[in-house]
């Protein structure tokens, strides 16, 4: 019965601007990781105070090396404590957990990105242009210093925007969405997806958006990181963890 | 020759180890098959089951404190008829004791909703829940009150020939008054400390952290609390006591052994690590190897005050 698992940090990335990724090494994980996943890491020694273990979606797979990666900002207590690790650090990690991005027809594919909402798109653009999927990705952030993956980006249809202009189109991400795509996959701050998910549900696209809410366990026993979904006529408490993170768009309660 | 005794009793509960997860920090169970064998564990709590279902609170319902953890959930949960075709099933596959947590807005339901899993054999015990911090108008909660407590468990006592555990808040002046009352209403045990209440704001934006405003306090930081509240309460009734409030470590299972406690229940370490459990279990062997003690029993409440 697999638990929390210690592996050593192979590598870390500093972005600059309080953006890190740290690279872990586990043949397993980087075979059966898909993109929507995540995975409870836990802070070395409780350090400040933090006893709970944090939410990390996945970002890139180097299947080949065995490679996987964390990136993520630092917003708070937790991540900053993460980002203070080092190259040859151990920490722990519980996972892969959570459900996954849907790809179940040959329909034309969307992914609109905000900030490090970018993470499960990454892996996720690798494995759509392997399967020949038409594809296009928009990411976008404030100004240029939020756009990373610029290189690696670069081998896949991706439209980049900032709201000052200083990186690929000015304006926001839900300025340049096309019409004629039937399956819309966001992740990134509610307001944007709620847009992304208004604009697409004209044309009766399918929108499926990955949600985030403050994590406690991660196994589903506490109940803490439940969203309003509804369900028939009535709405939810449903557990990110547990049935998330990934949502159909149309069930999530957007009005709050 | 010198094998160590994890076994302990509750009234007429025997349990294989003094570890019990406690209620709301371990689902109902089935979250955590994947993670544990329940046949190492001494017993199991369910969430706090209503008679009917119940939504929760709105989020945010958590929030990470120094060295512990904010919630308000709210009590959400499937309601007695979906638990007993659907939870009791899963639990008689497994070797250990199973309690339902009984929650109730008033004393009636608490009452209905035992009265519905009475005759549940793979039930072993109810833990009544009179502490819950967060559904109660104001925070209020029956464990607030001497009278309202021997009211509920003496109705609950009348219509059960289960074990009765009654779950005692920390957030009253003298907690010895509402244990008293519950062990004259002929309750079998009882378990503290449920969470304390607490909050914390974001200054930011002046909004409280938890959307229902109060929160209950658990985790490390509340076990120096819990710790002297379980003694409090072991010197002043007879009935066994199950300590919990913050215990993540075997060392912490034999303190509170020590000052009285029959068993444990171990929760928001649960949350920290589904397995936190079975790594007590596993230590708490060699810890008590390494102190000479041989069993659980014979250190029961054994604390030497101005020894």
């Amino acid at each position: 019965m697999n638990g929390y698992e210690s592996l050593k940090i192979s590598e870390k990335k500093e972005w600059g601007d309080n953006y890190f990724s740290l690279f872990l090494k586990n043949k397993e994980i980087s075979e059966i990781v898909l993109p929507g996943n995540f995975f409870m890491v836990k802070i070395p020694s409780f350090e400040k105070g933090a006893i709970l273990p944090r939410p990390f979606s996945i970002a890139r797979v180097f299947k080949e090396k065995g490679l996987f990666e964390l990136f993520f900002q630092v917003v708070g207590k937790g991540t900053e404590v993460f980002s203070k690790l080092n190259e040859g650090h151990s920490i722990e990690i519980l996972g892969p957990l959570g459900n996954k991005f849907p790809i179940t027809t040959n329909k034309k594919i969307i992914m609109v990105a905000g900030g490090r909402g970018i993470s499960p798109f990454l892996y996720l653009s690798e494995i759509l242009k392997r399967e020949k999927k038409d594809f296009l990705l928009i990411y976008g952030g404030k100004c240029e210093k939020d756009i990373k993956f610029k290189s690696y980006l670069s081998a896949y249809n991706t439209l980049f925007v900032t709201e000052d202009g200083s990186y690929g189109k000015k304006g926001l991400v839900t300025d340049f969405l096309p019409k004629g795509y039937f399956t819309v996959f966001s992740c990134g701050p509610d307001i944007m997806m709620k847009k992304v998910y208004e604009f697409y549900k004209e044309s009766s696209s399918e929108v499926f958006v990955s949600l985030e809410e403050r994590m406690a366990c991660g196994t589903g026993v506490c109940y803490g990181c439940a969203k309003k979904i509804k369900r028939g006529d009535k709405t939810e408490m449903v557990r990110v963890c547990q049935e998330g993170p990934v949502f159909n768009a149309e069930e999530v309660v957007w009005d709050e | 020759m010198s094998e160590i005794d994890l076994t302990t009793k509750i009234g007429n509960l025997e349990l294989k180890n003094p570890i019990i997860l406690a209620s709301g920090t371990a689902g109902y169970g089935y979250e955590l098959e994947r993670y544990l064998d329940f046949n190492e564990i001494g017993g199991f709590v369910s969430k706090g089951i209503y008679f009917n279902p119940r939504k929760g609170n709105e989020s945010p319902r958590i929030y990470e404190t120094p060295c512990g953890m904010l919630n308000a959930i709210g009590l959400q949960g499937i309601g007695v008829k979906r638990f007993r075709d659907e939870i009791i099933p899963f639990w008689e596959k497994y070797d250990t004791v199973f309690g339902v947590n009984v929650a109730g807005d008033t004393e009636d339901e608490y009452v209905k909703v035992v009265e519905y899993l009475e005759n549940e054999k793979r039930v072993d015990f109810f833990e009544i829940n009179l502490s819950c911090p967060n559904v109660h108008e104001g925070g209020k909660s029956p464990s607030w009150d001497p009278e309202k407590t021997f009211s509920i468990i003496k109705e609950i006592k009348k219509i059960s020939k289960k074990h009765i555990m009654a779950k005692l808040s920390p957030n009253v002046t003298y907690i010895e008054e509402i244990a008293k009352a519950a062990e004259e209403a002929r309750a079998d045990s009882i378990s503290l400390v449920n969470t304390f209440v607490g909050m914390a704001v974001d200054i930011k934006t002046k909004i409280p952290q938890i959307k229902n405003v109060f929160g209950g306090v658990s985790g490390p930081a509340i076990k120096p609390m819990a710790l002297a509240l379980v003694f409090k309460v072991s010197k002043s009734v007879k009935i066994p006591i199950i300590g919990m409030g913050g215990i993540s470590s075997a060392e912490d299972i034999l303190e509170f052994i020590i000052t009285g406690a029959s068993a444990v229940e171990i929760g928001t370490a649960t949350i920290i690590d589904p397995q936190a459990s079975i790594k007590m279990i596993k230590h708490l062997k060699d810890l008590m190897k390494s102190l000479n003690y041989k069993n659980i029993k014979d250190l029961i409440g054994n604390i030497k005050i101005g020894g």
